[in-house]
């Protein structure tokens, strides 16, 4: 990442985010993906198991200073832990999320991207977009490093 | 911040006036002190807001009297104990001031947040100031012509920027005149610089963002290229899910074989991968996505149900095009004629664009 290019900095810098450890995450965790799979699954369970190594890959890499990167991991545990209790007992757990005091001069669109970023429910809006941003460099070196695993698959 | 026992407690706009003053008296010897000095020298400039600029010129009127700030308990701003001590002193609260709002130059700023306790000051050392107000009644005027100078950045330019280099980080706040001045407005100003800030720094980020005007647009590309990002993710993993087991490639030997002759860490398969592949061209175009799955020939009507139930903000974000994203990639024969129809990889116009990947 050459940061140097940029006219305006990031304002607030990631210093744990890097790409190989990226890289090394999310091939790690395939590799376990693949070593566990010596019974034969459906692919839509290797892919949903594929995306969750991604995100949290992710997530790891971004170290836990970010909110998105920790409200994404919470949410991967709390799921695993929900599918793995489902067959016990059917109970829905209360979300208790504070919603970001919505300010006048916020756009209505924020609301979507609040969605889209992880954990941007119970964000400010500036806060919003400074995780905002740092979700999309690493969704973006994500899709870059699944793109080149692809690719050397594939070839 | 100010306590009232400390009748030194500055604000941006005295401290402004005190490095002046310093660098004035600095430049010119004692003897130009005179009041005709100063009304030659700042002659053309004009009065701000006389009230806050009384209280200012009584704190600095304070300080540049030795015998006063001998009397006031203020040997650290004496003149004539030494200069140095004054600049540790001015840095040291300036340093203490720009924890809250900061105000840039503050010779044109009046700060609402300050000018509070700009009153408490005045009022917990209602006797100082007298006494400073009958000693020093005829600098009033020299220092309220201070306020909108262009000159007097000359003589502080040395001085901010000694502060500037030992506290990069705060936020410059400016008030023009007409604009409020109390603490809120102050810091709602604040926030909205932040949030300038931000999106100028996702503007960059985001490819295509920079032709769009408004704040609106841009939220909305933001929000396209996030989704898209995502639905890429969705597409990728579906692709290495199914990829893997009919190449069953042996990753761990994948891993040594690409980690290790790099001791540096750096995946030298990302790195000529982001040679080749631009992600202003992995964004899916929405213009395009209709000619690839026609390009396909595949059912559009094909909802995937696998992904509501596992992630669903993402598939909550998709809309019917993201169906039809995902319905071309249900079948996984035809993944290389699809690649080729979307990825678009062309380094050289990758490179016009300028993206920082």
């Amino acid at each position: 990442m050459n940061r140097k290019n940029y006219t305006h900095p990031n304002p607030n810098p990631n210093y744990t985010s890097n790409n190989s450890m990226q890289s090394l995450h999310f091939i790690q965790a395939l590799a376990r993906i693949n070593r566990a799979a010596s019974k034969p699954t459906t692919p839509s369970c290797r892919t949903k198991q594929i995306r969750h190594a991604a995100y949290s890959s992710m997530a790891y890499t971004s170290g836990s200073r970010r909110k998105w990167s920790r409200a994404l991991l919470i949410r991967l545990r709390q799921r695993q832990r929900l599918r793995a209790r489902r067959l016990l007992t059917v109970r829905r757990r209360v979300r208790i999320v504070t919603p970001a005091m919505s300010l006048p001069e916020e756009p209505a669109r924020a609301e979507t991207l609040r969605r889209l970023v992880p954990g941007g429910r119970s964000m400010e809006y500036c806060n919003l977009l400074e995780e905002a941003a740092d979700y999309v460099q690493c969704l973006r070196t994500q899709v870059q490093l699944m793109q080149s695993l692809v690719d050397a698959f594939s070839s | 911040m100010a306590p009232c026992t400390d009748p030194s407690s500055p604000t941006p706009s005295d401290l402004s006036i005190l490095e002046k003053q310093k660098i004035y008296l600095n430049q010119h010897q004692k003897q130009y002190l005179n009041q005709s000095a100063y009304n030659s020298n700042f002659s053309p400039f004009l009065a701000f807001k006389p009230i806050v600029d009384e209280k200012s010129s009584i704190a600095s009127g304070q300080v540049y009297d030795p015998i006063n700030s001998l009397i006031n308990g203020w040997p650290d701003f004496s003149m004539v104990s030494s200069t140095s001590l004054i600049t540790e002193n001015i840095k040291k609260r300036k340093g203490e001031s720009n924890a809250s709002l900061k105000a840039e130059n503050s010779s044109i700023i009046e700060e609402g947040g300050d000018s509070n306790k700009k009153m408490k000051h005045v009022t917990c050392n209602d006797s100082h100031e007298r006494n400073a107000n009958t000693k020093e009644g005829n600098r009033k005027g020299k220092n309220k012509k201070e306020i909108t100078t262009e000159d007097s950045k000359d003589n502080t330019k040395d001085s901010e920027t000694s502060t500037d280099t030992a506290k990069p980080d705060y936020i410059h706040v400016r008030a023009r005149r007409g604009q409020a001045t109390d603490s809120h407005s102050l810091a709602e100003r604040v926030r909205r610089e932040r949030i300038s800030e931000r999106m100028r720094y996702l503007q960059e980020l985001v490819p295509g963002c920079d032709k769009v005007t408004g704040k609106a647009g841009m939220l909305d590309e933001i929000i396209n290229y996030v989704q898209s990002l995502q639905r890429q993710v969705e597409f990728l993993s579906m692709k290495l899910a199914a990829v893997n087991p009919t190449v069953d490639f042996d990753i761990d030997d994948f891993i040594n074989r690409q980690m290790i002759p790099t001791n540096a860490g750096c995946l030298p398969l990302s790195n000529v991968l982001n040679n080749q592949l631009d992600p202003s061209f992995l964004q899916f175009n929405p213009l395009q996505r209709p000619a690839a799955c026609y390009g396909l020939e595949m059912p559009i009507e094909n909802p995937n149900p696998a992904f509501n139930g596992s992630m669903p903000e993402q598939v909550s974000a998709s809309d019917t095009l993201g169906d039809q994203y995902l319905s071309v990639n249900y079948s996984s024969s035809n993944w290389d004629i699809g690649q080729q129809n979307l990825y678009c990889i062309d380094p050289q116009q990758a490179r016009t664009l300028g993206f920082p990947f």
